[in-house]
């Protein structure tokens, strides 16, 4: 007897079907264990262990993504998305030729970036131009992953003063900013590994050791997105907040302690240089309200199977929308797009106001000073100078472009305008007080100031 | 032993393994939970977690998941629960979405569910065709 055509099919369905199920079982019990299994500790790592590469063993899925903030080539397709930078080193002074007038006499005037991705930090400090090889190991504090465990040695004091060839060359820093930046190598908890920013709380009567694990996914960023100086002649690095975070509070704070970062070559006000104050805008804004954290959009969580985890590829949440927005904001990600470029737009509409009111109060002290006004004639004009630049510079500088508080970013730049024209006029008002005459020589200001 | 004869002790195996494959599949899954009104069933699996702690300390906590998220009807209750089942299988096998969303079909359910609870409220209240009570009620059952 032969085996029928029936029975060739019932045989085959059979196969199929077993295979089907063992299958589905099979990946059901994958998950499982992925979701029981995240952690597998396989090496021990040293407290402060400066090279990521130690830490990948216990840590891949990490690892590998943050080996990603190297992607400087897919970054500038995301940075068009976010059309106000991302992580290519393109040439503000290139950009916006203003820049070299706006910081005449400061080195940012020679050479000034976009900044790349966190693996980059270390590499990106060194070929900079600004101050050579003379760069102090201040420059240090924030680019690279030597710093925590020198600090503990050695002391923060040390560190600012030692320079930064000297810390390269001779204590072998080669690291970026990595993991022992950010976290204890034994506990995997969040830490404040940099001084400076523990200092500024404490001062601001802030406990960090009572900080939850949310406040602390925004703090670990705030030790080095932040606004700094270098106090006194020791050049002691530390953060402005004293009187609070608000553009105002830290203008307020540099003008009582007297500082200035440089004098203007142009105007000769004293002059103070925001540097990336995300912290203290995003602090100001609905989503810090909201309490979302700095990692919630910068590395928000990522399903791989049945493990939830943290996106160590630091990047723009523009190039990220699904798991950066939409895990809160129910439109889609065109409508979340649109959104976040259309406040950008309009925060850059302004701040190119902004630029050229500056530069036409610029234009105006230099009339005054050429035409023989004295400093005393002038102290008004450049005080006014530098409070509009201060606030230009909080926005420009920041890397935002106004999202992390766009309410707030429209208010300053809205007063950096107001500070310049009053500082211009206050440079033509010397000028026809003392009788002088000279061709008023605005920057021109077309109304196609939109990008 | 004839190729028959192995062929005849197949046929009677392989639906064997089958049958005992697929059940104990179904229980290693805890298939049945599904049947049942448990909330627990909904974080079988991880990709419920955050939405069920977020359920118990809403102002819904006391209303199982089932409550909104299932029609209330004899027959179509189990229509629901099976025909998410299947996609939820296959979504969660051959696919890695990052951010849950309700499907039109489930957002209508939540909707009747709704006012199923709520009918002598919204008696007084006028609300534009389109308008779901979620779109403005977000976070009552659970955030997000």
């Amino acid at each position: 007897m032969t085996i029928t055509r029936k029975q060739w099919f019932l045989l085959a369905a059979s196969i199929v079907v077993t295979v089907v199920v063992v299958a589905l079982l099979i990946s059901i019990f994958e998950r499982q264990q992925e979701a029981r299994l995240m952690y597998l500790k396989i090496t021990d790592i040293p407290e402060g262990e400066p090279d990521p590469a130690v830490w990948k063993v216990n840590f891949p899925r990490q690892y590998e993504a943050y080996l990603k903030t190297m992607r400087t080539s897919e970054m500038i397709q995301y940075s068009r998305w976010g059309r106000y930078g991302g992580s290519e080193a393109f040439s503000k002074l290139d950009k916006h030729p203003n820049y070299v007038r706006l910081f005449a006499g400061h080195p940012f005037s020679v050479d000034y970036r976009e900044e790349t991705g966190h693996m980059f930090t270390l590499r990106d400090m060194l070929a900079s131009q600004r101050l050579g090889d003379q760069k102090p190991g201040a420059c240090m504090a924030c680019k690279s992953s030597h710093v925590p465990n020198f600090v503990r040695q050695y002391g923060a004091e040390t560190l600012y003063k030692t320079p930064v060839k000297e810390l390269v060359e001779q204590h072998g820093f080669k690291h970026p900013v990595s993991c022992a930046d950010c976290h204890n190598a034994q506990t995997m908890e969040l830490q404040i590994t940099r001084v400076t920013f523990a200092e500024a709380m404490s001062r601001r009567g802030i406990d960090l050791s009572t900080a939850t694990r949310q406040e602390m996914r925004s703090y670990v960023c705030a030790q080095c997105h932040s606004e700094y100086y270098f106090k006194g002649k020791d050049r002691y690095l530390t953060f402005p907040w004293d009187k609070g975070l608000s553009v105002d509070s830290i203008a307020a704070y540099y003008d009582a302690y007297g500082f200035s970062d440089w004098t203007h070559a142009e105007s000769k006000a004293p002059m103070v240089k925001i540097q990336h104050p995300e912290f203290e805008l995003w602090s100001t804004g609905l989503h810090a309200r909201a309490n979302v954290s700095c990692a919630d959009c910068h590395m928000p969580y990522r399903s791989e199977g049945g493990i939830k985890v943290t996106d160590h590829w630091i990047r723009t949440p523009l190039a990220n929308l699904t798991n950066a927005c939409l895990t809160c904001h129910r439109q889609s990600e065109q409508e979340m797009r649109e959104r976040v470029l259309q406040m950008q737009d309009r925060t850059y509409s302004l701040l190119t106001r902004a630029e050229h009111a500056i530069i036409s109060a610029i234009d105006g002290v230099k009339a005054a000073l050429a035409a023989g006004a004295t400093d005393a004639d002038l102290k008004e004009a450049r005080r006014l100078h530098r409070q509009a630049q201060v606030r230009w510079d909080f926005i420009s500088a920041e890397n935002s472009m106004g999202f992390h508080s766009s309410q707030e970013a429209a208010r300053m730049l809205g007063d950096a305008i107001d500070y310049a024209r009053q500082a211009e006029l206050e440079a033509y008002k010397v000028l026809t007080r003392r009788g002088m005459r000279t061709q008023r020589s605005s920057y021109p200001i077309n109304d196609r100031n939109n990008p | 032993m004839t190729l028959r004869s192995l062929f005849g002790a197949l046929l009677i195996v392989l639906p064997g393994i089958v049958v005992g494959l697929s059940g104990y599949t179904f229980y290693y899954a805890r298939g049945y939970s599904y049947l049942l009104d448990d909330p627990q069933a909904c974080i079988n699996c991880h990709v419920m977690r955050d939405n069920h702690i977020a359920w118990g300390v809403s102002s819904h906590r006391n209303v199982t998941c089932n409550g909104c998220h299932v029609p209330h009807h004899p027959i179509t209750q189990w229509y629901a629960k099976a025909e998410s089942g299947i996609r939820h299988s296959y979504v969660f096998t051959f696919d890695n979405p990052q951010v849950l969303r309700l499907s039109p079909s489930g957002e209508r359910t939540v909707e009747a569910n709704c006012i199923r609870c709520h009918a002598s409220t919204l008696s007084a209240v006028f609300h534009r065709e389109g308008v779901r009570c979620f779109d403005c009620h977000r976070g009552v059952g659970h955030a997000f």
